[in-house]
């Protein structure tokens, strides 16, 4: 007889052909048994996780660095539903460094669920040099979420898949960085939901509880909270 | 409105603005693998919902990762078949994979890939799990050992096992 290792060779050859046409199982399935694939689930998980990293690369969203990051809020009143352009609300400044000075202005403190929040961090470089903060991922420079006690800081990602370390430069005075905070969580799901939360019917993302949130902002090469300012938030119904 | 964001990353290490296609770059070349191991892990399951919960963990847990301890590939690789023991412990059967559904009027080819895959079923799970890893999911050994959670040799050494197994099963049974 042939050797086996040639045969389990061409045997696993056939099969993994039979794979890509769209027949997954081990050993064999008749084909009245198979349910319809649903490749277009990972086709989708594969965009929307794109998605949302695009979505963060531009303006902001969650990260680990956060957690506990959940401090008594500071701000001002709250001002209208909105998630237009900023309106300088601005929050008392905790910086802690001595080269660098951290402000957050936001759009408005109240939000519909559903809409994003815009909200602008300024980070004051008071020294006449550039600033590098490392990493082990600029996954991105800043970014924030809202949080309270129901709702924690949520995993989300710190980048190590997608980079293995780099630096943001901060310039010698004020450096903006637009910073938009979700009022959904980002991931949601399956039999084992992400972040214990199941998809809305549509598929899409399920929105925060409402009540009184306080931004978290993480600033990665920072350590986590001792500099980020943040502000009460308030997410009503849609 | 300026920004003061600089990466100065390589291309494995993408700027905030190219994370969104990157992610994809990274784990489409994979995604294929990452079936074929979900295939013959939990072949009860249907391997693009193992894939697709992978993918999201590897997503969440990126952070994890650290690219000194070996390529992407083998990463993924690993999350999948942890995510497919993981879901095989409390799916609820889905098309149960028997060999009596196998239609009896196929060809010479299949009536020996049969046999064969009748005999690989029948071998000790561990000898089972690395032909299946190595063979059908067609992963390097190294690969092999990483979802395996042992040593190269120890793969390779059940692998030769595993190979006496079939040849004797194969060869009572007239293959």
């Amino acid at each position: 007889m042939a050797d086996i290792d040639e045969l389990l060779r061409r045997d696993g050859e056939l099969w993994r052909s039979r794979l890509s046409d769209g027949n997954p199982v081990f050993p064999i399935v008749h084909p009245s048994k198979q349910s319809p694939r649903r490749r277009w689930a990972v086709e989708a998980t594969i965009a929307g996780i794109a998605a949302i990293a695009v979505v963060i690369a531009t303006v902001s969203h969650a990260g680990p660095g956060a957690r506990g990051h959940d401090r008594t809020a500071s701000g001002p009143t709250p001002a209208a539903v909105t998630d237009g352009p900023v309106t300088n609300v601005v929050v008392p400044v905790r910086a802690r460094t001595t080269t660098l000075t951290l402000q957050l202005k936001m759009a408005a403190q109240v939000v519909s669920q559903g809409k994003q929040l815009s909200g602008t961090l300024v980070i004051l470089n008071k020294t006449s040099s550039n600033v590098y903060l490392s990493s082990d991922c600029n996954f991105p420079a800043v970014y924030g979420q809202l949080v309270n006690t129901r709702v924690p800081a949520r995993s989300f990602v710190s980048g190590g898949v997608l980079c293995g370390g780099s630096r943001t430069k901060i310039k010698p005075g004020s450096n903006v960085f637009p910073v938009t905070f979700l009022t959904t969580y980002f991931a949601c799901g399956g039999d084992a939901p992400i972040d214990g939360e199941r998809c809305n019917s549509g598929g899409s993302l399920p929105f925060l509880p409402t009540g009184t949130y306080r931004t978290s902002i993480t600033v990665n090469g920072l350590p986590a909270g001792d500099h980020t300012p943040s502000v009460e938030v308030t997410i009503i119904p849609a | 409105m300026k920004s003061g964001v600089e990466s100065t990353g390589s291309a494995m290490r993408p700027s905030t603005a190219e994370l969104g296609s990157d992610f994809e770059c990274w784990v489409r070349p994979h995604v294929g693998a990452m079936r074929r191991v979900a295939a013959v892990t939990a072949p009860d399951l249907d391997p693009d919902d193992v894939v697709q919960e992978a993918l999201l963990r590897a997503w969440r847990k990126s952070s994890t990762y650290q690219a000194e301890r070996g390529p992407i590939r083998g990463w993924l690789i690993a999350i999948t078949a942890d995510r497919a023991r993981r879901m095989r412990g409390r799916a609820k059967p889905r098309n149960i994979a028997l060999l009596t559904d196998v239609d009896l009027t196929s060809s010479r080819r299949e009536d020996s890939s049969l046999a064969m895959r009748e005999a690989v079923l029948a071998l000790p799970a561990r000898q089972r799990e690395a032909v299946l890893l190595f063979y059908y999911a067609d992963l390097p050994v190294r690969e092999v050992a990483a979802v395996m959670g042992c040593a190269e040799g120890t793969v390779k050494s059940t692998l030769s096992d595993a190979r006496a197994h079939l040849q004797r099963t194969l060869g009572e049974n007239g293959g």
